[in-house]
């Protein structure tokens, strides 16, 4: 949650970027957390993120969806090692192109 | 056994917990999740996902969390998690969370907990974490 409120889009800003949006039926496939650290209230963390990989694939049931793996990196300030590393996996329907 | 009571093929303590439609819409207002499957149905019939809302993803996760974080002793003992959405989960659904001990390295100082959640037998979110045992 502190990922994705830092990182500077919302889960809808995440939605745009991917070209869908909110009525697409867009899901979580997996997620990921190393923890370095704990992440503590009333501390101040920078937040980076990237988008690792996005793969076209296909189901029977699904249909076309990409599945988009990205990154958020949350330090506590000044600090280079990060306090915790969440790795997410989106699945978007591409009816479009089914 | 080890100081943190954890021993290899030990089962878990198992979470039950009831999918409460009202928590869906306070994450949704916390995470500024505007995806409608969590609140309108005809979105999902529309999409062919059900009758009922769909529990957002986090939610269900955090039911594993849970019981990996009791199992451990606190959150502070979690060094990393790993989870796979398998299946939605509904509203009024419940889901029985497990989970098992499946590797202890004492002098590393890590236990691996496998975990599960699944509703009517059917599971709908596997996970792994990788947890400090006590000093």
């Amino acid at each position: 949650m502190v990922g994705l409120h830092g990182g500077g889009l919302s889960i809808g800003g995440i939605m745009e970027m991917f070209e869908t949006d909110a009525d697409a039926g867009v899901m979580f496939g997996e997620i990921e957390f190393d923890f370095g650290g704990v992440v503590r209230a009333d501390e101040t963390y920078d937040v980076a993120g990237e988008v690792l990989s996005v793969d076209r694939k296909y189901g029977r049931k699904a249909g076309s969806f990409d599945r988009v793996k990205f990154v958020h990196r949350l330090h506590a300030s000044g600090d280079p090692d990060p306090t915790v590393t969440v790795t997410h996996t989106w699945i978007i329907p591409r009816q479009e192109a089914a | 056994m080890t100081k943190g009571g954890l021993i290899v093929g030990a089962s878990l303590p198992q979470r039950v917990v009831e999918v409460d439609v009202s928590r869906m819409k306070a994450m949704a207002l916390l995470l500024r999740d505007p995806n409608p499957i969590h609140w309108d149905v005809d979105v999902n019939r529309r999409l062919g996902l059900g009758d009922l809302p769909i529990n957002q993803g986090p939610i269900t996760m955090s039911y594993l969390i849970e019981l990996a974080v009791q199992s451990a002793g606190g959150r502070e003992r979690i060094k990393h998690m790993k989870f796979r959405f398998l299946g939605n989960v509904f509203a009024g659904q419940t889901v029985v969370c497990t989970g098992s001990v499946t590797a202890l390295d004492e002098a590393a100082g890590y236990a691996e907990l496998e975990l599960v959640g699944s509703v009517d037998g059917e599971a709908v979110i596997t996970g792994v974490a990788t947890v400090e045992l006590p000093d």
